[in-house]
């Protein structure tokens, strides 16, 4: 009993010290990747702001195939893109969903996530203005070490 | 003894919350999903699997083999295959074996099309299967295990229970005895194959009730059966019967 | 396996109204960051175009991205505005292309 309570207490003091190392550092790089992926899309150019909705689960069963909406905030006038990042995906642009009136701003899609993250939906103006909205998503692990059987 | 125990403990019960033996529940695997993966099954224009069933209904309709024969020529509307797919696997006495859906199809494929038959877990016959057992959907699974196919159901039976693989572990040990707990961040599933041709999402794609259990005997590091052959059969033949009575689902969505 | 779709097109609408495209099609959008039981990378195989015509006007045009999910599935909505012909196409990175077409008739309120 007492030995095992030792035994615990000492891996949660490995555990905190292995998260107190590897938590910064994990969302450090992540933040790198997104500002990257930005760049990429939009320059110098960052989002000011919100005036864009993103509607998705945020406990994930499976980061195969994941629900989300993507729609812009009433206002005139409307946005010319939406665009979807998922900062932990080995690519983390998702999407860009350019849209011209009759069409509403807006549109549904299911996604990939490699891990839990924070999605961001960008919208993006005719003048060049970008508004911004993230969700943190969880996503859970299966039951079974699913990448080792891909062929089965 | 006791160090091998505690060595194997925490392998085989990390993550599991709580263990209730629960022999018997035959509850479907639609119940394990959440909100959104049940409004996914249920849509059925966006159910990826309806994918198949198109194809399916496309093959269904076009001539093709030696014969120059459709499979509509001899069977009319896919709906006079209603409930066929909720009696599989059953036993055919010329062939003195059982046969599950996709045996079926493929030997009337080479018989009365004299057409050769789609290669298991090809999209080819993997969409045929989805159209038939599409058809069954709402019906209760309701195999025949009397008769001829009791030994390969006895079979079946047994080697439900038969410790296998690296992890030494059998189905019921986990489709049985741990059913409900949690595995990580997944719920142990009580193994019912009600909704099979199924789109399975770790998959991203659709598969058959013998792809998964491949893929079960290769997560417990055991040796796969050959396909379609006796083993592989015998068993689906138990697991449709543990599964009896359920409503035939194709095509389900499971993680 | 060749493209196939699955699409949910208006047909009747009065106009002004607010209408719904919903589309899935077969693919399986290999990301290309896989590898197989050889360790040999999965090449990258994906729909990267998506795009609709409404009675000869680009209402709509999507990238795909590895990030999008296989058997792609995109839903949006549009406002009836006059008849006119739906166009929705897909496009592949290996050069594939599935084009659907349905017809959709406004009238007047």
């Amino acid at each position: 009993m007492t030995t095992g309570l030792k035994r615990r207490r000492m891996l949660m003091t490995l555990a905190g010290s292995a998260g107190f190392w590897l938590l910064p550092r994990a969302f450090g790089d992540l933040e790198s990747r997104l500002e990257q992926a930005l760049t990429e899309r939009f320059g110098e150019r960052r989002p000011e702001g919100s005036g864009v909705e993103l509607e998705i689960n945020r406990l994930v069963e499976n980061g195969n195939s994941v629900a989300v909406t993507v729609r812009a905030a009433a206002g005139e006038p409307p946005p010319v893109a939406l665009h979807l990042f998922m900062p932990r995906n080995p690519e983390p642009w998702g999407t860009t969903f350019r849209v011209e009136p009759p069409a509403l701003p807006e549109f549904s899609t299911r996604i990939r996530l490699a891990g839990t993250q924070d999605v961001v939906a960008v919208a993006e103006w005719p003048d060049g203005r970008l508004g911004a909205t993230a969700v943190a998503v969880m996503v859970t692990l299966g039951a079974c070490a699913d990448d080792l059987y891909l062929e089965f | 003894m006791i160090r091998s125990v505690v060595m194997l403990l925490p392998l085989l019960l990390a993550g599991i919350a709580h263990a209730e033996p629960s022999s018997d529940a035959r509850v479907s695997g639609y119940h394990g999903l959440g909100d959104e993966l049940r409004a996914l099954q249920d849509d059925d224009f966006a159910n990826p699997g309806m994918l198949w069933v198109d194809r399916g209904l496309r093959a269904w309709e076009t001539p093709a083999g030696a014969e120059g024969r459709s499979c509509r020529d001899c069977h009319g509307n896919p709906e006079s295959l209603r409930g066929l797919a909720a009696r599989l696997p059953r036993w055919n006495a010329e062939m003195e074996r059982l046969e599950d859906l996709d045996g079926l199809l493929r030997s009337c494929i080479s018989e009365r099309q004299r057409a050769a038959p789609p290669e298991f877990e090809s999209d080819a016959l993997l969409a045929l299967a989805t159209l038939v057992a599409h058809q069954s959907r709402g019906l209760p699974l309701a195999v025949d295990v009397d008769g001829p196919a009791r030994a390969a159901f006895e079979a079946g039976r047994a080697s439900f229970q038969r410790r296998r693989g690296q992890l030494d572990l059998s189905c019921a040990d986990c489709h049985d005895r741990y059913a409900g707990a949690r595995l990580r961040g997944e719920t142990i599933s009580a193994g019912m194959i009600n909704g099979f041709p199924l789109y399975r999402l770790t998959w991203e794609t659709l598969g058959s009730r013998q792809r998964m259990i491949r893929w079960c005997n290769q997560a417990v590091r055991a040796e796969p059966f050959e396909p379609d052959s006796a083993d592989a059969l015998a068993l689906e033949l138990y697991l449709a019967w543990r599964a009896r009575g359920l409503a035939l689902e194709s095509p389900a969505i499971r993680r | 396996m060749a493209l196939s779709a699955r699409v949910r097109l208006p047909e009747r609408a009065t106009r002004g109204e607010v209408v719904e495209i919903r589309s899935l099609v077969s693919h399986p959008m290999e990301t290309g960051f896989r590898v197989d039981s050889f360790g040999r990378r999965v090449p990258r195989r994906i729909l990267v175009r998506f795009s609709v015509r409404y009675a000869g006007r680009l209402i709509a045009e999507m990238d795909l991205r590895p990030g999008i999910a296989a058997n792609p599935y995109v839903a949006f909505r549009f406002v009836a505005d006059r008849s006119g012909e739906l166009e929705l196409r897909w496009q592949g990175d290996d050069g594939e292309e599935l084009i659907e077409r349905g017809q959709l008739e406004v009238s007047d309120p």
